[in-house]
């Protein structure tokens, strides 16, 4: 663990053409004598409108002044936005990251790379040939996604942009997402993980599961997408530093998409690592909770139910509705014990009138829930440096 | 005469490791359009490169903590 820290004080001047200065200092803290990384979450919040995307900054700023502040937001490429932008000004259709460049929002980089990978490889499940992989200049070739989905990174980070992780696709066992199969997938993970942390240290690439569609029971398939080690298959090499997941409030109380499959701390049944918080504490990354609300499409589960799951962290009780795998007791747990966190990020999407999942009225139930949430997580804001 | 006043200064992160790569940026405006230039130290004796100036409003900096 950390030793000891100092604060110096950074002094900037800007200087015109004429030789004209502005001077300015700003301090700021250094933590010395350990290269352990800090126990690390951050309470966010993605807040968007695909129809008004002119609004998207005030919309922001507007759920803050509700709730509290962002700490983290998701930026979602789609195709459209293929290749991505590499500075903030090459962004200028893109208001989601206008808005959290202006805000100084911290963000993850959702990236969609155009190639799909492959199970034709002798190195890798599922084929006999290792195939050409490109180069730089070519788009659809894994090299050539790898070299703009690096070059977008590195020219947002120029732009001032807090660039906080990365990782390519998001709901992943969904696979209308990615349109592929589990071994093309983590294919994708083989290939790009070190030549992305070679060129992007402090930004961890990992993977954003959905709670929705494939319930964590069906163990097997969630550990076919993940390219790290499970109790499946212990002797994997680990291609990504952090896993995360979207639950809404619908599926939680299902009572098969929990974090934990026996609650925190214990370990999970032998043979079964279908609960992310257990693969992730397993292969020793951070784990994070990138969606909920009340709904991602299914019936709204009402204000009970989204007590229990938002904060309620009383004793492990029997399924459904476990409280011992609400966010707050999970988050809580993994900060209690030094296990690295992902953000915890709530989704309300504006385009959606009238839906479950939004907080417009200083009444609002879910507030209070809310930031006894961000309270649980301020202590442990950090750097991105999440891997252990 | 075509004076910059500086309006703000942010750092990446609340707070750094030693050897992690601290990213500054630099906020500032003018009644004219520049070019500006940027510099900067700290009383850690770090050495500051700038990695981005659009010259005209914004600067980004970097050193290791």
């Amino acid at each position: 663990m950390t030793s000891s820290s100092a604060q110096y004080t950074f002094s900037a001047t800007v200087t015109s053409e004429d030789g004209f200065t502005a001077t300015s200092s700003q301090p700021f803290t250094v933590t010395a004598g350990g290269t352990t990384p800090t126990t690390t979450g951050i309470f966010g919040a993605t807040v968007t409108d695909k129809n008004v995307t002119s609004t998207i900054k005030a919309d922001i700023q507007a759920w803050e002044a509700l709730v509290t502040s962002i700490g983290c937001m998701k930026i979602y490429f789609q195709n459209a936005n293929n290749p991505p932008p590499t500075s903030v000004a090459a962004a200028a259709g893109n208001a989601h990251i206008q808005a959290a460049w202006q805000l100084g929002i911290p963000v993850i980089l959702c990236y969609e790379p155009t190639y799909s990978g492959t199970t034709n490889d002798a190195t890798w499940p599922g084929g006999a040939d290792k195939p050409a992989q490109g180069n730089s200049a070519t788009t659809g070739t894994i090299l050539g996604d790898q070299a703009q989905m690096i070059a977008s990174a590195q020219g947002l980070i120029k732009s001032g942009m807090n660039v906080l992780a990365a990782c390519m696709w998001q709901e992943i066992d969904d696979t209308g997402k990615h349109g592929g199969v589990p071994d093309q997938y983590t294919y994708l993970y083989y290939q790009n993980h070190g030549p992305w942390k070679a060129a992007l240290p402090s930004v961890p690439l990992g993977i954003i599961y959905t709670g929705y569609n494939n319930p964590y029971a069906t163990s097997s398939q969630l550990t076919s997408w993940f390219p790290g080690p499970t109790v499946l298959r212990p002797s994997d090499t680990r291609y990504c530093d952090w896993v995360a997941v979207d639950i809404y409030g619908n599926g939680y109380t299902s009572g098969t998409r929990y974090p934990y499959q026996n609650g925190p701390g214990n370990a999970p049944n032998a043979g079964t690592a279908g609960h992310l918080a257990d693969m992730a504490d397993y292969a020793g990354i951070a784990f994070g909770w990138s969606e909920f609300g009340n709904s991602a499409k299914g019936i709204d589960p009402g204000q009970a139910n989204m007590t229990l799951m938002i904060s309620n962290d009383a004793k492990l009780t029997p399924y459904p509705g476990d409280p011992v795998n609400s966010i707050q007791a999970t988050f809580a747990y993994r900060v209690a014990n030094g296990l690295p966190c992902m953000p915890v990020m709530w989704y309300q999407d504006n385009a959606n009138t009238g839906g479950p999942n939004l907080i417009i009225s200083s009444g609002d139930y879910r507030i209070p829930l809310l930031k006894s949430l961000a309270k649980t997580l301020s202590g442990s804001i950090s750097s991105p440096g999440l891997q252990p | 005469m075509c004076a910059p006043v500086l309006r703000n200064i942010s750092f990446d992160q609340a707070s750094y490791t030693a050897g992690q790569t601290i990213t500054a940026t630099v906020t500032y405006t003018s009644c004219c359009s520049g070019p500006f230039t940027v510099a900067a130290s700290d009383t850690g004796g770090r050495t500051w490169t700038v990695t981005f100036n659009d010259g005209i409003s914004m600067a980004t900096l970097q050193a290791i903590a």
